[in-house]
């Protein structure tokens, strides 16, 4: 399992950002995330979009990390996506049957 | 170890991750909650064995020596489902993924600690169209 978490942020506009991120997402890794997840979330842009696509395994500390995203458009009005998703990462959103709770955009990569 | 595990039971790859995860979640649940994130022993063995039904088992023991005991929690997760009533509070997920995935868990309280035992059926060839 790879320990290791990259990222690849790109400013679209002032609003919209995309956060590409590399790696496993576990309990010793999301932390990364976050620091990477809260500045966005207090910078005053209107859409965050998640790319997942280098993912392959999440726990529920990433998807924890995630609700917090979830929890900012829910308060703010803006819009938090997740795209990219692969089957084992879908899977584990399904069985947390959160899978319909966040915006998902496309199918298994 | 537990992909060579699960590769030596014959799952899939899908099974597998489940696996995974629930293995992953019980670690991290022994470290916060058992050790309150302080470093602490865990013995974990796992083995392949006979479920009494005519099929297999894959196993995992986990054994801490925390004095903190888990206080029924996962007995309380597992009567309780896997419903999530608050998306929005994520507080328990860990426990409700293991439950979700693993056909039992099971918990001790010893004098001296916990037992953890998780344990998935396989040669079941039906196990993820079922949702398991």
């Amino acid at each position: 399992m790879d320990t290791s978490l990259k990222f690849e942020r790109i400013d679209e506009d002032d609003k919209h950002v995309l956060l590409r991120v590399y790696g496993d997402v576990t309990i010793h890794t999301s932390p990364r995330l976050r620091e990477h997840l809260k500045p966005l979330l207090n910078g005053g842009v209107r859409e965050i979009r998640v790319a997942l696509e280098h993912v392959d395994f999440m726990d529920s500390s990433g998807i924890a990390t995630l609700v917090e995203g979830l929890q900012w458009a829910r308060q703010t009005g803006g819009r938090f996506v997740l795209s990219g998703l692969s089957e084992n990462v879908r899977d584990v959103f399904e069985l947390a049957k959160l899978d319909t709770v966040f915006e998902i955009e496309g199918g298994s990569a | 170890m537990v992909a060579v595990m699960t590769a030596r039971a014959g799952m899939a790859e899908l099974q597998s991750n489940r696996v995974a995860i629930a293995v992953d979640e019980l670690f991290a649940n022994i470290a916060a909650h058992a050790y309150n994130g302080k470093q602490g022993r865990v013995e974990f063995e796992t083995c392949i064995g006979n479920s009494g039904d005519g099929g297999q088992e894959l196993i995992f023991n986990f054994r801490d020596y925390a004095s903190a005991a888990w206080n029924g929690k996962i007995e309380e997760v597992t009567t309780a489902g896997t419903e999530v009533h608050d998306p929005l509070s994520p507080g328990g997920l860990g426990l409700r993924l293991i439950c979700s995935v693993a056909d039992r868990c099971e918990h001790e309280v010893y004098a001296d600690g916990n037992h953890w035992r998780l344990i998935f059926k396989i040669n079941d060839k039906d196990q993820l169209k079922d949702g398991k």
